[in-house]
């Protein structure tokens, strides 16, 4: 066990490494001088540009500075934002557990909801409730996250007025996630539902295909054969074994809804990562876009390794080595 | 082949109105007389109006009339979404036929290329290079093509998309190569290149449809969100993503700026997937076995 997580921790590396070099050619060997850009307002001055060049070792050759460039990323140095003129590390850390928190309630409400649903359209499989769930979760899956939330804010905060429309306010930057009370987790549902609805439709098609070609097992037609109740078949016998490929699905579909926590942060003003890389966008400050996306790159793969670390949970016969 | 299930066969109707729609945005929206491109007042920021005859989906924020700019985003999104696709069903097929035909350390090589690309977040790695382009109004030879903006989110989703294609196809070569044909092919002269590219590849194409059509839906929704974002579509482009973006502002007031363009997004992506489905289940071997 203990081996088989060193081993994984080290399979990360060349992921990371690949993700790394992918943003060291974006930021430095793409076209465009990097030294403009780091001048800023600055950039016509030619003196300026020469201060720029010497002091971030742009004379240097490629080779020299992407090694540099690594061992700085190494350290946790992902360089210092052009806008606010801080390290962009201290920026993430600040504005990561917001999207930490919307991204673990949206997986725990599309995780509960997509199994329940699941398991209803297994059970009918093939039937209306079959059909219909099934239609509603291609629908959910066709849905543009972003549009999804702009018309839950439509219907539930401005027509309805049940909810507040945006994050939680101005000062909600300076909130640590520690210090969050319960009346600003109502701020929390509307951009959880938005990317709940939009991962659900996912694993409950998962959860019903993989319950189905459970179902056809041997060993629950002698649980049938053994008077075990239906309901019992499906939740205690057959549903365990199905989630394997469910917990797959949770792990890969995890790029998927951080893709969609950028746009739903933005869409809901969340301080999160999401939005602020949006906002990163928005300014061309590069070092905090491109940070921001290593650090979610980061966050998936390792809950990437922790589903399949989950696996020994789900399945006893599952043995890490 | 015929598609297996009524929902696929509605999905192919949805894709074919689609296309049509894209085909044929200029003659339709010539019926009541747009130009989509030109704001009908051309001064000031003014709010969206109502729909009313000579405009039946309403106008945006700058006088435009919003039926005609849905078509004209048809154009984009169905051809962004295709062009990304074939993109990466060439790298695909290109990376997954030669890891399954030569073996060895060429397969070892590219599939652990394989693994690193799918174990990244695609849509955001895509939001990362498209952020950091310069304008591709300046960049070397996109420029010279009509739209480079467009060019550019196309490329990059088509860079990204690969690399679940190219299992698929490797998965597939390695059992089409030990085939009797495959054999035959070989005592009968084929050799390495011949062999993959003339007998091999077009046998494996079939299951790569289905996932290729799914695909194009996937590119759709991501070149709506990265043009929702900042970072797609340049305005004044009608692409549905910067219609979403452009409305955000009326959302309360004035609705369906917003919502007329994701409806026509869900609904294309929808079709494509309902589609998508249908030739996945027609083309599964299993099918037969599972019937009612």
């Amino acid at each position: 066990m203990k081996s088989y997580l060193l081993r994984r921790l080290f399979g990360i590396l060349p992921v990371l490494w690949a993700v790394a070099t992918l943003i060291w050619i974006i930021l430095f060997a793409l076209p465009g001088d990097p030294a403009a850009m780091l001048a800023g307002g600055f950039r016509s001055d030619p003196q300026v540009l020469e201060r720029v060049r010497a002091e971030w070792g742009l004379n240097d050759s490629a080779g020299a500075q992407y090694l540099r460039y690594l061992a700085r990323v190494a350290c946790g140095d992902l360089g210092t934002s052009y806008r606010q003129g801080r390290p962009v590390s201290r920026i993430l850390a600040e504005t990561f557990p917001a999207t930490a928190i919307l991204a673990l309630c949206s997986m725990l409400l599309a995780a509960c909801a997509g199994v329940a649903l699941g398991l209803i359209s297994a059970a009918w499989a093939r039937r209306w409730p079959d059909d219909l769930i099934s239609f509603i979760c291609l629908g959910l899956i066709s849905l543009p996250v972003f549009w999804l939330g702009m018309m839950l804010i439509l219907l539930f905060a401005s027509r309805l007025g049940w909810l507040p429309v945006l994050g939680y306010g101005m000062e909600g930057l300076r909130i640590p996630a520690t210090q969050i009370r319960l009346p600003e987790l109502n701020h929390l549902v509307l951009p959880s539902l938005t990317l709940a609805l939009f991962s659900l439709g996912a694993i409950c098609r998962v959860t019903r295909a993989s319950l189905l070609e459970v179902l056809r097992q041997r060993y629950i037609l002698s649980s049938r054969a053994r008077g075990m109740r239906p309901v019992s078949v499906h939740l205690r016998a057959a549903l365990r074994n199905a989630l394997i490929p469910v917990v797959t699905v949770l792990g890969i579909d995890f790029a998927a809804l951080l893709g969609g926590a950028v746009a739903t942060e933005f869409v809901f003003a969340w301080p999160g990562l999401g939005k602020t890389i949006v906002h990163g966008i928005a300014d061309r400050d590069l070092p905090v876009v491109e940070g921001g996306v290593l650090c979610l790159c980061l966050a998936f793969v390792l809950v990437n390794l922790a589903v399949d670390l989950c696996y020994a949970l789900v399945d006893p016969r599952v043995r890490l080595q | 082949m015929t598609l297996p299930t009524r929902a696929s066969r509605i999905g192919l109707a949805i894709v074919i109105c689609f296309a049509l729609a894209a085909i044929f945005a200029p003659a339709l929206a010539r019926l009541w007389g747009q130009n989509p491109y030109e704001p009908v007042i051309p001064v000031g920021v003014i709010p969206p109006t109502a729909p009313e005859p000579s405009h039946p989906l309403g106008t945006d924020s700058l006088g435009r009339d919003l039926l005609a700019r849905l078509l004209y985003g048809a154009r984009i999104s169905l051809s962004v979404g295709v062009l990304a696709e074939t993109v990466a069903l060439l790298l695909g097929l290109v990376i997954g036929g030669i890891a399954g035909f030569y073996g060895g350390w060429v397969d070892d090589f590219l599939m652990r290329m394989t693994d690193i690309f799918f174990s990244l977040p695609a849509p955001l790695l895509a939001l990362a290079v498209t952020a950091a382009l310069p304008d591709p109004a300046t960049l070397p030879y996109l420029r010279r093509l009509p739209e480079p903006s467009l060019a550019v989110v196309l490329l990059v989703l088509g860079f990204i998309g690969w690399a679940g294609i190219a299992r698929l196809v490797r998965a597939q070569i390695l059992v089409l190569r030990e085939m009797d044909y495959a054999a035959a092919a070989t005592a009968l002269g084929a050799r390495g290149g011949r062999l993959l590219l003339r007998h091999l590849l077009p046998n494996a194409l079939a299951p790569v449809i289905a996932t290729a059509t799914i695909g194009v839906a996937g590119n759709i929704l991501s070149e709506a969100w990265l043009s929702f974002l900042g970072v797609g579509a340049h305005p004044p482009l009608p692409s549905w993503g910067i219609m979403i973006t452009e409305g955000q502002n009326y959302l309360t007031t004035h609705p369906w700026v917003c919502i007329y363009p994701g409806l026509a997004l869900f609904s294309a992506v929808l079709g494509l997937n309902l589609l998508g489905e249908g030739l996945r289940e027609a083309m599964d071997p299993h099918r037969f076995a599972l019937k009612r």
